[in-house]
């Protein structure tokens, strides 16, 4: 950008020369390190080295901006970075997995980002650009069977560690039509009937499976056996957990006298960095 | 600093439901003492009654509901 000279007394302001802005596409995710790969081009005619001053994001259209985590040992990081008069190419790894966590898919995250001269400190202006990002586990799978899709198939997979802590649940939907929406779709579900499912060979976790390891995963009901004869799909899909409530007293059916009870609840949180 | 908003209902219908379902308390917690016990006292109609919490964090991520504890209140 130009130089901008703003005299307000004694104080001379001065911007400054570095000029940047978003390359395209501007990001780019990486699903198994759980992080976004945040791209730009910058230059500075003065050969002065600069840095990223500042990455911040917002979620679901909301004016509420949060400090974006940075990968020191990926990209230029917050480290300072030579620049010339040439256009050089530099990303910034945001660890988007811990600090959206990997729930749910985001749509509209907007990044803005800012830099500044590593002598100085003298900043840009601020650019923002708008990504989604979806970093849930889906097709971490390896299925060990079914091998094909006759009414005779058991269902055992192969669950693989996640990059942020977390637990796991599993759905399954099994139909006899490619897009699971006929009315003979079965869902299975290891949060509705932890019972009907084996992990490891033992018993399913009420609360899930640990995701820092693999896991062999099976479905231990009559109901596959019980398919009338044809052709089946089935699609696995994964429900992650990075923390949840619980409720530790009263007990469940306590009976009590008088018109209130204290509750006793807290917030498990799973997916901490040091963790 | 993360944060989380934790919310109490009391079950009406046959699932929990927290658009349907009555939020009888709300909390907020930071995530340095969100692993700490706290207390909420909970109004208890006569009759059975049904509890369960769910937390969301500060960008929009929705925890799974608790378990469902059923309380039972002696009418005297």
């Amino acid at each position: 950008m130009e130089n901008d000279y703003n005299i307000t007394g004694s104080t001379i302001k001065t911007l400054t020369e570095i000029w940047w802005r978003w390359d395209d596409p501007s990001a780019k995710a990486h699903l198994l390190e759980g992080c976004v790969e945040c791209r730009f081009l910058v230059k500075n005619p003065y050969d002065n080295p600069g840095k990223l001053y500042s990455l911040e994001f917002s979620v679901d259209g909301g004016t509420t901006r949060y400090p974006a985590t940075v990968l020191p040992d990926k990209g230029v990081g917050a480290a300072a970075f030579d620049l010339n008069a040439k256009i050089k190419q530099i990303s910034v790894w945001w660890f988007a997995g811990y600090d959206l966590r990997i729930m749910r898919q985001f749509t509209g995250v907007k990044l803005y980002a800012k830099f500044c001269e590593e002598l100085t400190g003298d900043q840009t202006e601020e650019r923002s650009t708008t990504i989604d990002v979806d970093l849930r586990p889906t097709g971490h799978f390896t299925v060990i069977s079914p091998r094909s899709n006759d009414r005779y198939f058991n269902l055992k997979f192969v669950s693989k560690q996640t990059v942020i802590p977390g637990v796991l649940h599993f759905k399954v939907e099994i139909d006899n039509v490619e897009t699971f929406d006929s009315p003979d779709l079965h869902v299975l579900s290891t949060r509705e009937a932890p019972l009907e499912w084996l992990c490891d060979g033992g018993a399913f976790p009420e609360e899930g499976v640990q995701s820092n390891t693999s896991h062999i995963i099976e479905f231990n009901t009559a109901l596959l056996g019980s398919l009338v004869e044809g052709d089946y799909y089935y699609r696995i899909t994964a429900d992650f957990d990075q923390f949840y409530p619980v409720i530790t007293y009263p007990a469940d059916g306590q009976v009590f006298v008088g018109e209130t009870i204290d509750v006793t609840g807290k917030v498990i949180i799973l997916d901490t960095l040091e963790s | 600093m993360r944060s989380y908003k934790v919310e109490y209902f009391r079950q009406t219908g046959s699932k929990p439901d927290p658009d349907v379902d009555t939020k009888i308390y709300e909390t907020t917690r930071t995530e340095e003492n969100a692993g700490v016990d706290h207390i909420v006292t909970l109004a208890l109609p006569y009759g059975q009654s049904l509890i369960y919490s769910r937390v969301t964090d500060n960008v929009g991520n929705v925890s799974r509901i608790s378990n469902v504890r059923s309380l039972n209140r002696n009418g005297e």
